[in-house]
């Protein structure tokens, strides 16, 4: 049975008890626009889109397809902060898909944090935006290669409290970080999945400013932050349930956490989780 | 690729490089180098183990000198006017999130942390009560600290610049015998160096720190150029006596003149001068 709509001249349909993937015609794959709808794809740090006005609620983003290569998002967990830790994290981002010629895709996402460390007489900001380019390819039919390189701009401004230019163990800096995931699509709902991942140049990051501390009293401070971890990295291996409803990837591994979405390590090196959790809708 | 897919990528691959090219933020961070680290050093060791070998009579000629030098520099006002500029930059730090005691290593599984942390202080001058703040008039005061691989240093200067104050501050009487003291119009310009022995002051009582300063002081506007050192422990001075034989003792003075030698301790009777070993 045909699960499936043609994905870019490639559809998995199932047959008794196993599942298959078959590929269609080029024809017809031409005839039918690539959806997401169609087969359940890897979306999340890949180039791959959620979809045409789908809605994706999940644990680590919250992401809407305004078309079929544009979708607006934001990552909760950076608002959720504000539940456990004194700071505030608004985000949101946006994510372009500029090629969509299968079996190649490419696409680049922009994100926007800012946080606000003021505290007391002291004023202060940080502002740091990712900015991703994806690359994913299917060389072949159950293979997908999904290569990311990212740029974390980071800046802090005023005389606030540094060390909350770092959350939760991490540390806001100009970063530049590259990914490669590996996708074997064993069944049309399964994936599993490998990737690695290495923050190749830091940044340290400045922020300095002046401000009164009584009407006799001007304090300064002109501070840097850096790394404690040089280049961190981490290699994972896990599975992705994707249906259409409903994703959900689990995995493990060991190095470097970077927290998702934002893109920070954390400062030390250790047993990496990695879990991601969403629920979409079509209207 | 369509034409209009490769504009797309272009446009893709510019949108990545400006930002990459927005990043480009100032350089690093250069810490300024303490004044005479290693003399300081040198010295706050000195306090920690006196170098002078003294026997009794030996320190007998100590407690007279330590009693005379007290007498000529007159500073017992000095404590308050550094601890007044520690608190202020210990206020600062913390505001920032570092750590006000040079013990407390940096976190651990944190980013490093450097540091410059300055503070300016105009200082209050001589009216009391005091008056609008008045730099051109009542000079002031600035005080540096650093910190490194997210460690206060230990050694912070200052410099003072024709600061005029009040010793106690207006509202801060100190009561001496039967008599409440009058406020002394205090004086300071020259380079301050101070060494924290233990975490930055909030209150006068609970600085512990070592002092140099090397410029000018007055009372009342009485003037001289001078250079000392001491140590401040929460309420205790020590200061250093050098020892015509050699090496350096150190002297408090409370209700008995205490002196600490290479080879032991001795107590001196403050109107007799005369002295015993201490235990």
């Amino acid at each position: 049975m045909l699960l499936a709509a043609a994905s870019g001249g490639r559809a998995f349909a199932a047959g008794g008890d196993a599942e298959t993937i078959s590929e269609t015609g080029g024809a017809q794959a031409g005839s039918t626009r690539p959806s997401a709808e169609a087969v359940p794809r890897l979306d999340e740090r890949t180039a791959l889109m959620v979809g045409a006005r789908r809605l994706k609620l999940g644990v680590l983003f919250f992401e809407y397809g305004v078309t079929e290569h544009v979708s607006l998002g934001t990552m909760p967990p950076a608002w959720a902060l504000r539940a456990f830790a004194s700071i505030f994290v608004p985000n949101v981002n946006v994510k372009f898909q500029f090629v969509d010629r299968d079996p190649v895709w490419v696409s680049a996402m922009v994100a926007g944090y800012y946080a606000n460390i003021s505290e007391g007489n002291t004023s202060g900001h940080v502002l740091f935006a990712p900015v991703s380019l994806f690359a994913s390819v299917q060389p072949t039919r159950r293979f997908y290669l999904h290569g990311e390189g990212t740029y974390v701009f980071a800046r802090a401004f005023g005389d606030g409290d540094v060390t909350r230019a770092q959350i939760g163990g991490t540390l806001v800096a100009r970063a530049l970080q590259t990914q490669l995931m590996a996708e074997l699509r064993v069944l049309r709902w399964l994936s599993l999945t490998a990737r690695g991942r290495v923050q190749v140049y830091t940044s340290p990051i400045r922020a300095s400013g002046s401000g009164p501390l009584d009407p006799f009293t001007t304090g300064s401070i002109d501070a840097e932050l850096s790394p404690r971890i040089d280049r961190p990295w981490e290699i994972v291996g896990g599975f992705a349930l994707l249906f259409e409803h409903f994703h959900l990837s689990l995995g493990a591994g060991y190095g470097t956490y970077f927290v998702p979405g934002m893109d920070l390590p954390l400062q030390r090196r250790g047993f990496v989780p990695d879990g991601s959790l969403s629920v979409l809708f079509t209207p | 690729m369509t034409a209009s897919a490769r504009v797309c990528a272009i446009r893709g691959v510019a949108l990545v490089a400006a930002a990459a090219a927005a990043g480009c933020g100032p350089g690093s961070l250069t810490l300024p180098e303490p004044p005479k680290a290693a003399e300081t050093a040198a010295l706050v060791a000195v306090y920690d183990m006196p170098t002078a070998v003294l026997d009794i009579d030996g320190a007998a000629q100590i407690a007279g000198a330590a009693q005379a030098r007290l007498a000529d520099i007159n500073v017992d006002w000095f404590p308050s006017f550094v601890v007044d500029a520690l608190i202020r930059i210990r206020l600062r730090l913390l505001a920032s999130g570092l750590s006000d005691d040079p013990a407390t290593p940096a976190e651990e599984n944190h980013p490093l942390v450097r540091a410059v942390v300055e503070v300016n202080r105009i200082c209050t001058g001589w009216d009391d009560p005091t008056g609008a703040p008045d730099q051109a008039t009542n000079g002031g005061v600035d005080l540096t600290a650093i910190v490194d691989h997210g460690q206060l240093q230990s050694e912070l200067w200052a410099v003072a610049s024709g600061c005029r104050f009040l010793s106690p501050a207006p509202g801060q009487a100190v009561v001496v015998g039967p008599n409440d003291r009058v406020p002394l119009k205090a004086f300071v310009d020259g380079t301050l160096i101070v060494y924290a022995l233990a975490p930055l002051p909030d209150v006068l009582a609970a600085g512990q720190f070592f002092v140099s300063f090397e410029g000018t002081i007055g009372l009342f506007g009485a003037t001289r150029s001078v250079a000392f050192d001491f140590e401040y422990l929460a309420g205790t001075v020590k200061f250093r006596v050098p020892v015509a034989s050699g090496g350096d003792a150190i002297v408090s003075v409370g209700a008995t003149i205490e002196i600490q030698g290479a080879n032991g301790r001795f107590s001196c009777d403050l109107a007799t001068l005369t002295c015993q070993a201490a235990a």
